[in-house]
């Protein structure tokens, strides 16, 4: 079969080994790609805030959070956006090759070369909101790889949503899982190599190295989760590691730079 | 017909088609510059005599310019003016830090405007809003109804073809009607340019900087411009690459967000 995406980046905010692989079975695309790709652990650098508007655009700029600095979503009382950010994105250089949805290093999430806003503006908690957002991303990206890009990036926040008020409730989260599981699968065989990242992990409150967020949010919940250090990376036919997520970018501007 | 006539021509179809619509019209009248040209509009269409009456929301934290300009317009082009205020929000001293800016909008505009628009039995209202101005408002229509909590449904709205506009509500719903939807900011300073519409001097650069897009004093940031006419306005938007909002310390979409990412814990 011939590709016209060379490149498909499915960024999965939140997705933790500790769901996927006592799990498998129930997740049959992360199985498929397990089994024909590499699989590994990123563990995030000691110094480097886990947390993902820092990843994200380390992610896809190159540049470490100690560099660029941007680790919140609103700072000074200002939401931030992609010009508060003192980095150049792997879009910025190669600018026509490039279409990408919902990257999660700003609310609303950055799309490029495509236009897509989603219920709750990306910041929802709402399951009817957060379960609308699963399907129309997973339509937008379906969309985007019929028209050819050469490099797509699509990604989802909804399991880090869930797993911060939910942790714990095995049942509940794994069928968070499922869903992306099954939208992932309708379109990742549409490029020739492929990654499957998460920014981190997760764990319990109190169980990561360094605590993220409140035990309470404004709104009285309580927060049951919190980032792992630990991140996911599947790759499926591509020639360099990615053992960071820096690394990611080095691997786009590889390719297409 | 030219570009200008022609945006002047659809948008007094539109008013005299809601004014024959709805005769419990108001003008909703911020006194901005988009709001002021629908004004103009609006006085065009019927013969300089505005035959429903506009409608100023007070938030009591507008530029003193604003209250300045309403009092001297009002007056001299004969204008019914409805001042709206939220008394029982004033009173209790909402102001935009107390709690969240939000709070303060929701409060000071949308229920000053509820209790405005019930007080005065206003089933429609017109408003001065484009479609370029702002991302949510791209997906608005020119009849666009809300029901009774003020709420707007966009993916259930009326389709718009060929000009043919849906103007029936339920009966607890409103229905806003924007007649310069179609309008771009170039367009209004055009326009304004070509019919010398009296313009609030807040737009006009002083020692560098001028206010782009006008409301509350606490919420508004001057950009830095040099454009201190008309003219020099026109040609710095030639070639400008903000936003015309950017000088917006927290418009409510913003406000929004940090209220669900507080929700998330991110803040």
């Amino acid at each position: 079969m011939i590709f016209v995406t060379k490149l498909l980046v499915i960024g999965v905010d939140g997705a933790t080994w500790k769901v996927i692989k006592p799990n498998l079975d129930s997740l049959p695309v992360f199985k498929k790609l397990c089994g024909e790709g590499k699989s590994g652990t990123i563990v995030l650098p000691e110094g480097e805030a886990v947390i993902s508007p820092a990843i994200w655009t380390t992610m896809f700029s190159g540049v470490p959070g100690s560099k660029h600095g941007h680790e919140k979503y609103v700072k000074d009382g200002k939401l931030q956006s992609r010009d508060d950010i003192p980095v150049e994105f792997c879009w910025d250089k190669i600018p026509d090759k490039i279409v990408a949805l919902q990257v999660p290093f700003v609310i609303p999430p950055f799309n490029w070369n495509c236009d897509y806003m989603p219920p709750g503006f990306g910041a929802s908690k709402d399951e009817a909101e957060l379960r609308q957002d699963v399907e129309g991303i997973t339509a937008k990206a379906k969309e985007i790889l019929a028209s050819s890009p050469e490099c797509a990036i699509v990604c989802y926040n909804h399991l880090d949503r869930v797993q911060h008020f939910h942790w714990g409730e095995d049942e509940y989260v794994l069928e968070w899982y499922k869903l992306v599981d099954s939208a992932i699968g309708e379109f990742v065989d549409k490029a020739e190599k492929v990654i499957v990242i998460s920014d981190h992990g997760f764990c319990g409150v109190g169980e990561a190295r360094d605590k993220t967020l409140p035990d309470v949010a404004a709104d009285g919940q309580r927060l049951k989760g919190d980032h792992h250090e630990e991140a996911i990376i599947i790759t499926k036919g591509l020639d360099c590691e990615i053992k960071q997520p820096g690394d990611v970018y080095r691997a786009i501007m590889e390719m297409f730079g | 017909m030219d570009h200008l006539d022609s945006l002047e021509s659809k948008s007094i179809y539109i008013i005299r088609e809601a004014y024959k619509q709805f005769h419990n019209i108001g003008l909703l009248w911020s006194i901005g510059k988009d709001s002021t040209t629908l004004l103009w509009l609006c006085r065009k269409a019927f013969y300089g005599k505005i035959p429903f009456p506009a409608v100023h929301i007070d938030t009591t934290y507008k530029f003193k310019e604003i209250y300045e300009y309403r009092e001297k317009y009002a007056k001299e082009w004969g204008l019914d003016l409805i001042v709206g205020k939220n008394e029982a929000a004033v009173a209790g001293g909402m102001g935009p830090d107390k709690g969240t800016k939000l709070t303060c909008c929701t409060e000071l505009k949308t229920n000053a405007l509820k209790m405005t628009l019930k007080e005065h039995g206003l089933g429609a209202v017109l408003l001065g809003i484009r479609r370029d101005e702002h991302g949510i408002r791209a997906k608005e229509r020119v009849f666009s109804p809300r029901n009774k909590d003020f709420k707007w449904d966009y993916k259930d709205q009326p389709a718009e073809l060929w000009d043919k506009y849906k103007t029936e509500v339920g009966s607890e719903d409103h229905i806003r009607v924007h007649p310069i939807l179609h309008w771009t900011e170039r367009d209004i300073w055009d326009y304004i340019k070509r019919e010398n519409i009296p313009i609030i001097d807040l737009y006009f650069a002083k020692d560098g900087k001028r206010y782009r897009s006008i409301g509350c004093h606490p919420c508004c940031n001057p950009i830095e411009s040099n454009a201190s006419t008309v003219d020099e306005i026109v040609e710095e938007l030639r070639t400008t690459n903000t936003s015309e909002r950017s000088g917006r310390a927290q418009d409510k979409e913003s406000a929004y967000i940090m209220q669900k990412l507080r929700a998330l814990g991110y803040m």
